[in-house]
């Protein structure tokens, strides 16, 4: 449409319905529009299409679709409060056994017999704390039995698996985390 | 989802296509740069997987872009506004799927991506990796096949008893 009176071509048509016709063009072509009937009546042909496409209703996904990704990607698993026990069982063990050596250690160097009493805050609570006295008393006892050769190969292990889990953990986070702080990159940008 | 039905035409595949284009996107997380949207590098992804499924089903009807639907842009339409008002919602939503399913899956893709999902052609251009150029002679392409295919079925329609 190089002229007022002249037609606009199918590409003007549809650059002026996506707001994408050249400045310079875009007044000629309104004004086009406002006197030919024919103009106006396929411009107003592409409208409609335009409305009626834009309103087709969006396909959903299946209501077991989140399942189905999360289980592909190993994050449901994870998710599971029995898998996560079973995942961090090895930390707790290895907690609880560095625990022990350094209580041994500590008790055999002259803080041994360290007696519990009960402490006056109710009967269940001095239960609670005499039985976890014994169950230490024994841990005590076992690692004094094994010797300190014993007990530094029970620290290393226990370390070991403790470093284990966390390893295991960062393998997995870090690229979550890496892609979230991308994502919050391009939702500013 | 709709990008992937539209391409694929069956519900199941499509639903199949968008997990795997999730899982993919999950697993190359690192690779992606952050210098476009995420929904941009998304749709990427899910087209090429919707695009390889295609190609392995032997459905895929390629159109080079520089042949289209006969339609020179540069001319004046023909005359007549090939209006659809009349129509009830309900049968012109029917009447533009119908006629929507029937174009070649380029001009569906780009049409999907611009009405659906709502692109700018900068965006579809990321998405499909081809010039600005290109993405608009396939909308409008697009569009005029879409109207055309509508009139179709409209002339169609009046002519069955």
């Amino acid at each position: 449409m190089t002229q007022q009176h002249e037609h606009l071509t199918r590409a003007e048509f549809h650059a002026y319905l996506d707001g994408q016709l050249p400045s310079e063009k875009t007044e000629p072509a309104r004004r086009h529009l406002s006197r030919c009937q024919r103009c106006s009546e396929t411009f107003e042909g592409l409208r409609q299409l335009d409305s009626a496409v834009r309103s087709l209703p969006l396909e959903r996904v299946s209501g077991s679709f989140t399942e189905k990704v999360m289980a592909q990607v190993g994050l449901s698993k994870v998710d599971s409060g029995v898998f996560r026990f079973i995942v961090y069982l090895p930390s707790v063990v290895g907690l609880v056994l560095v625990l022990g050596v350094m209580g041994g250690v500590y008790l055999l160097a002259g803080g041994a017999g360290v007696a519990v009493e009960p402490t006056g805050v109710g009967q269940t609570a001095s239960t609670l704390v005499q039985t976890l006295g014994t169950a230490m008393k024994e841990l005590v006892g076992w690692v004094a039995s094994v010797g300190s050769a014993g007990a530094l190969a029970i620290s290393a292990f226990a370390l070991g698996l403790i470093l284990l889990v966390a390893l295991g953990e960062l393998l997995t986070v870090n690229p979550i985390r890496k892609g979230r702080g991308r994502l919050r990159n391009s939702a500013s940008a | 989802m709709t990008l992937a039905m539209r391409i694929l035409a069956n519900r199941e595949e499509a639903e199949e296509a968008v997990q795997d284009a999730f899982v993919r996107a999950f697993r190359s997380l690192e690779r992606f740069r952050g210098d476009s949207q995420f929904t941009t590098w998304f749709y990427r992804i899910l087209h090429n997987v919707a695009m390889s499924a295609l190609k392995r089903r032997g459905k895929l009807q390629q159109i080079p872009y520089e042949e289209g639907s006969g339609l020179d842009l540069e001319q004046p339409p023909d005359e007549g506004g090939d209006s659809l008002a009349g129509l009830e919602q309900k049968q012109l939503g029917e009447l533009v799927e119908e006629a929507l399913r029937a174009l070649p899956e380029r001009y569906r893709v780009v049409l999907t991506l611009f009405y659906v999902q709502e692109m700018k052609y900068h965006e579809i251009t990321a998405v499909l990796d081809l010039p600005m150029g290109t993405v608009k002679t396939l909308l409008f392409r697009g569009r005029e096949s879409l109207k055309s295919a509508i009139a179709g079925r409209l002339e169609h329609e009046v002519s069955m008893p």
